[in-house]
């Protein structure tokens, strides 16, 4: 059955439907939030706190997008609304196209002998570096590279134009590529400032 | 079209959204330009690295359960942040007991004591001053008082002297 359609029957009166939707989107959202809280209880939470949001708010959605793209948008903004609550340290970086041997430079090192210790510490330094970064560059990283959506996709969620998209995007990536580059090279004595 | 009008396109142009003219030109400006192939390889290589940053160990569990509750009993679970706000609250409130009872057995503490008193009798000045103007009040409203049962007392005799008069 089709979101929409699950979607009319809860409206009806159907409550227990929802389930489906629970199974179908949980995962998806709990990534998203991971990549916000990077603390899986906090994530779980979020998750919980979005999904009833969500169930709350069906009456309101518009059939016109599609579910997913609205749901995205909600855990999204319930995502940044916890971000501002924790106040998490933002990154002020500049950033360069140069530097292009950072990514060669994570995923050669994976190779090696102690690969699977590297693999994580790689992965806590990425998760930890997009997790600081300024929000609205974080949020297309996140949709765009973990989420896997579409840049129309990305979008829709943000209720911006695609032009925008792009450019955040080009940005977020080369503020991510400089500070991980600092940060794997001892990360002393940057110079930061805003871009 | 300038070179960097190319690099904002490319994240569109690796997940195939351009049009098909867009899509054209920036496959010809990729053969003849060093640094935006650079710049698409390095988002291939990003998206490969961020994919597999899925995070482990999700399991929906009892949660799934709590919704629905949630949802049926038309109550909202507070989030685990509020909590801690509240948390915080109580731990700080807990401090300012301890730094209060600490004060308490310090010189610093007898200072604030003394001044304590002072303000105390400070009150009670002040409460006393209140209490002045109150106390004349009543005083006249019970001159005023008497007064008027004076005036009750010459009517009563005014008007026995006229019907006597009659």
């Amino acid at each position: 059955m089709k979101d929409e359609e699950i979607i009319t029957l809860i409206l009806q009166g159907k409550s227990e439907l929802y389930s489906i939707l629970i199974d179908r989107y949980s995962g998806k959202i709990f990534s998203t939030a991971y990549s916000y809280t990077h603390d899986h209880e906090e994530a779980r939470d979020l998750v919980q706190e979005i999904l009833i949001k969500v169930y709350n708010n069906l009456a309101k959605f518009k059939a016109d997008s599609k579910f997913s793209t609205w749901l995205y948008r909600v855990a999204v903004n319930s995502c940044i609304d916890w971000n501002r609550k924790s106040n998490s340290r933002i990154l002020k970086v500049a950033f360069s196209s140069e530097d292009n041997d950072v990514f060669d430079t994570i995923m050669d090192e994976s190779d090696g002998p102690e690969q699977a210790l590297l693999n994580n510490e790689h992965k806590e330094l990425i998760r930890s570096v997009v997790k600081q970064m300024p929000e609205i560059y974080k949020t297309v990283l996140i949709l765009y590279y973990f989420e896997d959506l579409k840049i129309q996709e990305i979008s829709n969620v943000l209720d911006c134009p695609k032009k925008t998209v792009e450019t955040r995007l080009y940005r977020a990536k080369g503020i991510l590529k400089a500070q991980l580059k600092q940060e794997l090279s001892g990360g002393d004595s940057y110079e930061l400032q805003t871009i | 079209m300038n070179c960097k009008l190319y690099k904002d396109m490319l994240h569109s142009y690796e997940k195939d959204e351009l049009d098909e003219t867009e899509k054209i030109q920036v496959s010809k400006h990729l053969e003849s330009c060093e640094a935006c192939r650079s710049e698409l390889t390095e988002i291939r290589k990003l998206r490969q690295l961020m994919g597999a940053l899925k995070p482990e160990g999700f399991q929906l569990g009892d949660m799934k359960q709590s919704i629905m509750s949630a949802i049926q009993s038309g109550k909202k679970r507070l989030p685990a942040y509020d909590i801690k706000v509240l948390a915080k609250l109580g731990a700080s409130m807990v401090a300012c007991g301890i730094i209060a009872l600490a004060l308490s057995f310090t010189d610093l503490g007898d200072g604030i004591a003394l001044y304590a008193g002072q303000i105390s009798q400070r009150l009670e000045n002040t409460e006393s001053r209140w209490n002045q103007p109150i106390t004349l009040i009543n005083k006249g409203l019970s001159n005023m008082s008497d007064t008027i049962v004076n005036l009750d007392g010459m009517m009563f005799k005014i008007q026995q002297k006229i019907e006597g008069g009659m």
